[in-house]
């Protein structure tokens, strides 16, 4: 082939043209293949129709399904999933889990894997494991891509897709799952409670009068703490709890708060989430040397929650919401607590004085021992004033009476 | 015909058949037990009839395992054919397809659009097109920095190529950092797999890479000429300029159409066309076809063993080409030590 110009330029275009030409037509041909192309989209979740023999959804992605009913043979692909159909007594239907979580660490888990196939390694779906399944039903969850839903749909499986932002998203998609396989009546009930507490947490919630500053992290190491960003279940909660998270403006969605970063903060609360990395809040003082200068050490308001492996979407996350509500807003739910204190003069220990504390429901007194130390146990929980008069001066301290722990002040005179 | 001419047919047909044992093969190895003459049974009807009845094994053989292979084998010519290009190109035998950046550039593409949530259902195929256009955009980055008044010098694209390659890693690995729930989905992505394709995406890159393999071959008498240096190339009549663009042209492309479906997947542009030298010689008529093969050879055997070493799970491509790449390199720098390299 020789290169003279204007021949060269012809075949040039006609190259580029082939080329363009070729391009055109494969993406025709994928435009008729595939589903996504043909799928409608939605903004709402829930029932669009209902027939004898199928019923029809939008899930969290928009996506209309179809489902037969009712589904006998179900994988799940996160174990918030397992969760909702484990709570709505289909553990029977469940043919396939992921492999990514340790399901032995969960408080509603009960069952054993037997007859279960794990169909996921991390991140990586096995498709054939799958299709020889023959699932009736694929719950995917927020973490499945794209890409692996719709290869999913091409292999004529039926994909439903719970992905929740919000504590009433969740509610949602037990209603879902319920309606698709049948189980209204035992969805309705998790529904109608769920409902209620998160209703009775968002109303006491108008009534707080601020918003408490806390950290939540689920693992420490030598580096600092592992906490949760803006967007994360995590980060929500504390909102929820009437919170505010002190890791909100990190870019990360799972950041790590070094130590020195953590003393800035200085946060009033530190929850700390004992989940699958459990460690005694105790020894968080050997990683972190300066743990024992922060006020929340100091004042006694570090918490371990129960279960705080708090990454997925999961109906547990109602009782740890609630567990929050309590600590940070102990006031709004009449609870009870303590405090404890010292009044110093100097270095000096004043003992023998009348301390009164003025809680919103109750005013209480108590003397100083000899070492100088006070202490009220069962009183009335929440923000509170503590009034001492000192050789004929009147001293008023901001104090705050801890639910469930001893909280601490210092009184200096 | 001379002798040379018939070793190199017998030689590829020898590689042809290989290609089509190893597609046997791994269309009856997977982490499900198919019986093996249905696996052949269900290909051979869909062949003739086009279409055939769904059940358990014809989706695992047919919509499972099969677009992996067809991948394999078109990222396996590409990545190939490209290697041999650009290594003619650049009269370098150390040179792999991602040599400007490609691979830093698809893989910002990737992140960008995945870090950022905006592959949804409806647009998945938009995560493909990021990469692509990612790649292309490297690409263009090293031309434009390494353009001189005197046209394009190989060590200046090369040295280019560095730069934006690093310049972008740098900003993938920063997406990564700020991710959120995206980021095991897109390290999942570079690694390079060929298990999330469909059918359709197939039909999107076929065309433009079999065409592009053929202009390839069409050129073969110039890059042969090119080969030899650019000024004797010049006397005998070639426009170098327009090979060379045309070249690395058609070798981006055919490299960004891989990497968009399967991710980054190293080493085969750079051992194979150096394997199928040393065998069918330096002659690009030879060289390109033989590699092709020899490509799509290495990526249906690569996908066979991530799909079964550590069955049920599957390791990603690109981490066994590049456990391959190892032993292929000190195979290398030990001739390299005992003699000159020979091109």
């Amino acid at each position: 082939m020789n290169f003279k110009n204007n021949k060269s330029i012809l075949i040039g275009a006609i190259v580029v043209i082939l080329l363009i030409a070729s391009f055109v037509g494969g993406f025709y041909t994928y435009k008729l293949t595939t589903n996504s192309n043909t799928t409608q989209i939605s903004n709402k979740t829930g029932l669009v129709n209902s027939t004898n023999t199928t019923i029809t959804i939008v899930d969290d992605t928009g996506r209309f399904v179809t489902i037969q009913k009712y589904p006998q043979r179900i994988v799940s692909l996160a174990p918030s999933n397992t969760e909702i159909l484990y709570k709505l007594g289909l553990r029977s239907k469940i043919v396939g889990v992921d492999s990514e979580y340790d399901y032995t660490n969960q408080q509603w888990y009960q069952f054993d894997l037997n007859n279960t196939t794990q169909v996921t390694n991390s991140t990586a779906i096995n498709y054939e494991l799958i299709v020889s399944l023959k699932p009736s039903l694929v719950l995917a969850a927020g973490i499945t891509s794209a890409t692996q839903v719709e290869k999913m749909v091409s292999l004529g499986l039926t994909v439903v897709v719970l992905n929740p932002y919000t504590m009433h998203q969740i509610i949602n998609d037990v209603s879902l799952v319920g309606l698709i396989t049948g189980q209204n009546a035992i969805a309705q009930k998790i529904v109608t409670n769920l409902t209620n507490i998160l209703n009775n947490i968002e109303n006491k919630m108008g009534y707080a009068t601020s918003r408490p500053s806390v950290l939540l992290t689920y693992y420490p190491d030598s580096n600092g703490y592992w906490t949760y960003g803006a967007g994360t279940f995590g980060d929500r909660l504390i909102a929820d709890a009437g919170g505010f998270n002190v890791a909100n403006n990190q870019t990360s969605q799972y950041p790590e708060i070094s130590q020195e970063g953590l003393m800035a903060l200085n946060p009033m609360y530190i929850l700390v989430g004992v989940g699958p990395y459990g460690l005694n809040v105790l020894s968080y003082s050997s990683i972190n040397p300066l743990w024992n200068n922060l006020s929340a050490v100091k004042g006694n308001t570090v918490y371990t929650l129960n279960d705080a492996y708090i990454s997925e979407p999961d109906i547990t996350l109602f009782s740890i919401l609630q567990e929050m509500a309590y600590i940070l807003h102990p006031e709004l739910f009449n609870l009870t607590g303590n405090i404890t204190g010292e009044v110093i003069n100097g270095t000096t220990p004043v003992s023998n004085l009348n301390v009164t504390i003025i809680t919103s429901k109750g005013n209480f007194t108590t003397q100083t021992n000899s070492t100088g130390i006070f202490t009220f146990k069962n009183i009335p929980a929440g923000p509170a004033t503590i009034d001492i008069t000192y050789q004929g001066k009147a001293y008023t301290y901001a104090a705050r009476v801890i639910y469930l722990n001893m909280g601490y002040i210092n009184l200096s005179v | 015909m001379n002798a040379k001419f018939k070793s190199w047919i017998l030689l590829n047909v020898v590689l042809l058949i290989i290609l089509f044992f190893s597609v046997i093969l791994s269309l009856s190895i997977g982490p499900v037990k198919v019986p093996f003459w249905d696996s052949l049974y269900y290909l051979w009807n869909v062949m003739i009839h086009k279409s055939v009845e769904k059940n358990v094994y014809s989706i695992i053989i047919l919509d499972i395992r099969l677009p992996s292979i067809v991948l394999a084998i078109l990222v396996g010519i590409s990545l190939s054919s490209s290697g041999v290009t650009m290594q003619n190109i650049f009269k370098n035998p150390l040179i792999d397809p991602y040599i400007l950046g490609l691979s830093a550039g698809s893989a910002f593409g990737a992140a960008l659009v995945v870090t950022e949530g905006l592959v949804t259902y409806t647009n998945f195929i938009l995560l493909p097109i990021a990469a692509f256009l990612g790649g292309i955009t490297a690409v263009l980055l090293v031309l434009a920095l390494s353009y001189t008044s005197s046209g394009f010098e190989s060590k200046n694209m090369i040295f280019a190529g560095l730069a934006v390659g690093y310049l972008f890693s740098a900003m993938v690995t920063f997406l990564m950092y700020i991710s959120g729930p995206h980021l095991e989905e897109l390290i999942y992505w570079l690694l390079g797999s060929f298990s999330n394709v469909i059918w359709g995406e197939i039909d999107i890159i076929t065309f433009p890479i079999l065409i592009s393999v053929m202009l390839l071959f069409i050129l073969s008498k110039e890059f042969n000429l090119i080969a030899t240096g650019d000024e004797l190339a010049k006397a005998s009549g070639v426009n170098v300029k327009a090979i060379t663009y045309t070249g690395i042209g058609l070798s981006t492309l055919l490299t960004a159409l891989a990497v968009s479906m399967s991710g980054i997947i190293g080493f085969v542009g750079l051992m194979i066309p150096h394997i199928m030298r040393r065998i069918v010689g330096s002659d690009y008529r030879y060289l390109l076809p033989s590699s092709a093969l020899g490509g799509a050879i290495l990526l249906v055997i690569s996908d066979t063993i991530a799909r079964t070493i550590l069955s049920p799970s599957e390791i990603p491509v690109g981490v066994i080409t590049s456990f391959m790449g190892v032993p292929f390199f000190i195979y290398l720098y030990r001739k390299s030590i005992n003699k000159e390299v020979v091109v």
